[in-house]
């Protein structure tokens, strides 16, 4: 009986997580048939464009929560992305190691700059979005002072091709979320990261050295971003280095399947799937306006302003229920008022 | 606590080189170029150089300043590192004065700076050019008379947009139904390159198929929307404007490959190292052979486009254009050596008004000719030798007037070059 009520429970749970994306993929489908005569997902060319647009949201919005869970908004995460890719691609380019090579070494070194990051803010406690704007510009300028500016060009190169290949991606997928879901919430990692969630305080006082559960997500987060930024160049064909804070573009577009993601992940008890379904949502909501023709900045336009409401929403659901609750009372009241004056 | 003392030096010194290293990256300047013996009891002189951006064609630049023009020349060259902002341009010019140079070859262009530049070169005795054309942002110092400024020199931006043009002419077959993405890029801002080559585009296809664009082609490769080429004779033609660093560009050119009614894409940006993959994928998956026509330069991207075969056995990239940087180049240092040895006549129109002296690009259609042209315009095989800056040059080429430097540039064409280094 037990067991039949946790399957039960364990189907509504993912029921609950698929309905968003399939949700918005049914609108987007309609909207798109209405006005562009085809579908979202055409052929497996946009099935390959969704799932490297996937796997880059998906791996930077886990990058994002990494630090944002426990209070950090660390805005380098786009140039570690950058450094990762560029010095990590090129290495890897150099010693002719293919495309799992490049991935490699390119999260080996997004996960050093992660470290460097990390282990300036444990010790100089610096506010993390003030050191992540810091070291954004540090970041950067060693990017644009290496290789003549070219950053790293994947087009073209002997090898490279397996990142474009859908079940290679699935895998990496599949990879980062179970990593992630064992490494956040399984480990014994997972069980102080969660303390420290709770009360910083507290779980220091428990013992739990947060220094280094700190210095770790940074880590995580620098690896991460740089897978995202794999995809996102072979993509693109080329990562070209960007100067002024630009990197963080990058972390501002991820926040949308971040967000949503936590809230799926919130319905459905399970934050990394949360997130994955999170980016799925997105990206066919990306997938979908680029169907209907738009220029970009009135994509933007929608894809932001649909962030903003959900954010409203979200900020708010706990007003909505007070407000919910007690228009019920209210009802209540009444009801009984006239049940006495009858 | 006195670990933890030493554990901060240790971060102290640590945190001081990281931004040693970044500081490293962003400095102004990154040192003078060889200075060479005299030459011949030239006079000694010393030119400041802004880049705009480090790549293949700045290191290639710097090679032919520092290693081939200054020791003949008796020129010392510094060279500025990527300058993206009038603010930063002004602090190299000041590095520059402060360090002895007497003039300055300004390659981050924009016309409304060029007043202000001028004149900070003037307040240091400098000579200015840039590498940028004649528009109503720097009208006021072509007509200002400033004896400082030796007037500009740009490629000849119609003349790029014909190579287009032509090739277009030459290929297509307008007996079979066609569609085409014009990809007009960054023209919509105003960009000259881009504009002639959008322009020449749509001009070819208004011209090759006898066709009227219900809009004028102004309005169509000035649009910031995607906008359809609606004509008299029903011809797909679909302007796409944007550059593939704008989130959902790719994934729009994409969508609008999808729809079947486009074959042939047309793109006035470099964007070619960014697009190839998405027109290979479109092709297996679509099995429709799309023909790639767009601007380029001599890289590995445009290597890696020309050299792959697409899904149907074709070559990936049909035409591209290229450029010799040190045609360029000596353009720009025969501006400012002239007005340095006296010669300021020599860049100045009939009219007493400095010139814009103007340079073709090329066109490159098959592996062979990029293989070619790859190997010219490197040490030892330079485009620009002595004699082809001499003749440039008012000291060394008596009588030299603007007209005649712009007709030598102008003979200095692929055949011309292929006759010469082959």
């Amino acid at each position: 009986m037990m067991k039949s009520n946790n399957s039960k429970d364990m189907v509504s749970r993912i029921a609950k997580a698929v309905a968003v994306p399939v949700m918005v993929w049914a609108i987007m489908q309609v909207i798109d048939m209405v006005f562009a005569g085809m579908g979202v997902i055409n052929n497996s060319a946009d099935i390959k464009t969704l799932f490297r647009n996937l796997i880059s949201s998906l791996a930077f919005a886990l990058a994002i929560g990494a630090n944002l869970n426990c209070g950090r908004m660390d805005l380098s995460l786009g140039a570690q992305m950058y450094a990762g890719v560029i010095f990590g691609g090129n290495m890897a380019l150099m010693l002719n190691v293919g495309g799992i090579g490049v991935l490699i070494l390119s999260m080996a070194v997004g996960a050093l700059c992660g470290l460097v990051t990390g282990f300036i803010f444990i010790n100089l406690r610096i506010l993390p979005m003030v050191l992540g704007l810091g070291m954004t510009l540090v970041f950067e300028c060693i990017c644009f002072a290496i290789n003549n500016q070219q950053g790293v060009i994947l087009y073209g190169k002997p090898g490279v091709e397996i990142l474009s290949n859908i079940t290679f991606i699935i895998v990496v997928t599949a990879a980062i979320v179970l990593f992630a879901y064992y490494f956040f919430q399984l480990s014994g990692y997972g069980f102080k990261y969660r303390a420290i969630q709770g009360s910083q305080k507290l779980a220091s006082d428990a013992g739990i050295n947060i220094y280094s559960n700190c210095v770790i997500c940074y880590v995580i987060a620098g690896t991460l971003a740089a897978c995202a930024g794999v995809f996102i160049t072979i993509y693109q064909g080329n990562l070209t280095p960007v100067l002024g804070m630009s990197s963080n573009g990058r972390v501002f577009s991820n926040m949308f399947p971040m967000v949503l993601g936590t809230w799926i992940g919130g319905l459905c008890h399970n934050r990394e799937g949360g997130i994955l379904m999170g980016a799925v949502t997105v990206n066919i909501i990306i997938l979908g306006l680029t169907k209907l023709g738009l220029s970009n900045s009135v994509q933007n336009v929608i894809i932001y302003a649909l962030f903003l409401t959900f954010v409203v929403y979200n900020t708010n659901r706990s007003k909505i229920e007070y407000y919910k609750a007690r228009k019920a009372r209210v009802a209540q009241a009444r009801k009984m008022m006239a049940q006495r004056a009858a | 606590m006195k670990r933890f003392g030493r554990l901060r030096k240790v971060m102290a010194v640590g945190m001081a080189g990281v931004l040693l290293v970044g500081a490293s990256g962003c400095s102004d300047s990154k040192g003078g170029g060889q200075g060479g013996g005299e030459s011949g009891g030239q006079e000694k002189y010393k030119i400041g150089i802004i880049e705009v951006q480090l790549n293949d064609e700045s290191t290639n630049r710097a090679e032919w300043f520092n290693n081939y023009i200054a020791p003949q020349y008796n020129v010392e060259f510094m060279f500025s590192e990527a300058c993206t902002d009038l603010n930063s341009c002004m602090t190299f010019i000041e590095n520059a004065a402060d360090a002895g140079c007497d003039g300055i070859i300004n390659y981050y262009a924009v016309g409304a700076n060029t007043q202000q530049l001028v004149e900070l070169c003037a307040e240091y005795d400098m000579v200015y050019t840039e590498n940028g054309g004649r528009n109503t942002g720097n009208e006021a110092v072509f007509a200002g008379n400033y004896e400082n400024f030796a007037g500009n020199f740009m490629a000849d931006q119609p003349a790029t947009g014909k190579l287009f043009k032509d090739y277009l002419s030459e290929t297509l077959d307008t007996s079979v139904e066609h569609g085409f993405i014009v990809g007009t890029g960054s023209a919509y801002q105003g960009n000259a390159q881009q504009t002639e080559i959008s322009a020449n585009m749509l001009g070819a296809l208004e011209e090759l198929y006898g066709l009227k664009f219900d809009s004028t082609i102004e309005e169509l490769y000035t649009s910031s929307a995607p906008v359809n080429g609606t004509n008299d004779k029903g011809i797909e033609v679909y302007c796409y404007p944007g550059a593939p660093s704008t989130s959902g560009w790719l994934e729009g050119l994409n969508a609008a490959m999808q729809t079947g009614k486009y074959d042939y894409i047309l793109m006035s940006g470099n964007v070619l190292g960014n697009i190839m993959t998405t027109v290979d994928e479109l092709e297996t998956a679509m099995n429709k052979d799309f023909t790639v026509i767009g601007f380029g330069s001599f890289g590995e991207a445009l290597t890696s486009a020309m050299n792959s075969v697409d899904h149907f056995g074709n070559q990936a990239l049909s035409m591209s254009t290229v450029k010799f940087t040190s045609i360029v180049s000596t353009m720009g240092f025969s501006k400012v050596y002239n007005c340095l040895t006296g010669h300021r006549d020599a860049c100045l129109e009939a009219n007493g008004e400095p010139s814009v002296l103007l340079f073709r690009m090329n066109a490159v259609t098959s592996p062979e000719q990029l293989d070619e042209m790859g190997s010219w315009d490197k040490e030892g095989k330079w485009v620009a030798d002595y004699d082809f800056v001499d003749s440039l040059l008012a000291n060394k080429t008596e009588g030299l007037t603007s007209d005649k430097a712009q007709e030598t540039v102008y003979k200095m064409d692929y055949d011309a070059i292929k006759a010469r280094l082959n």
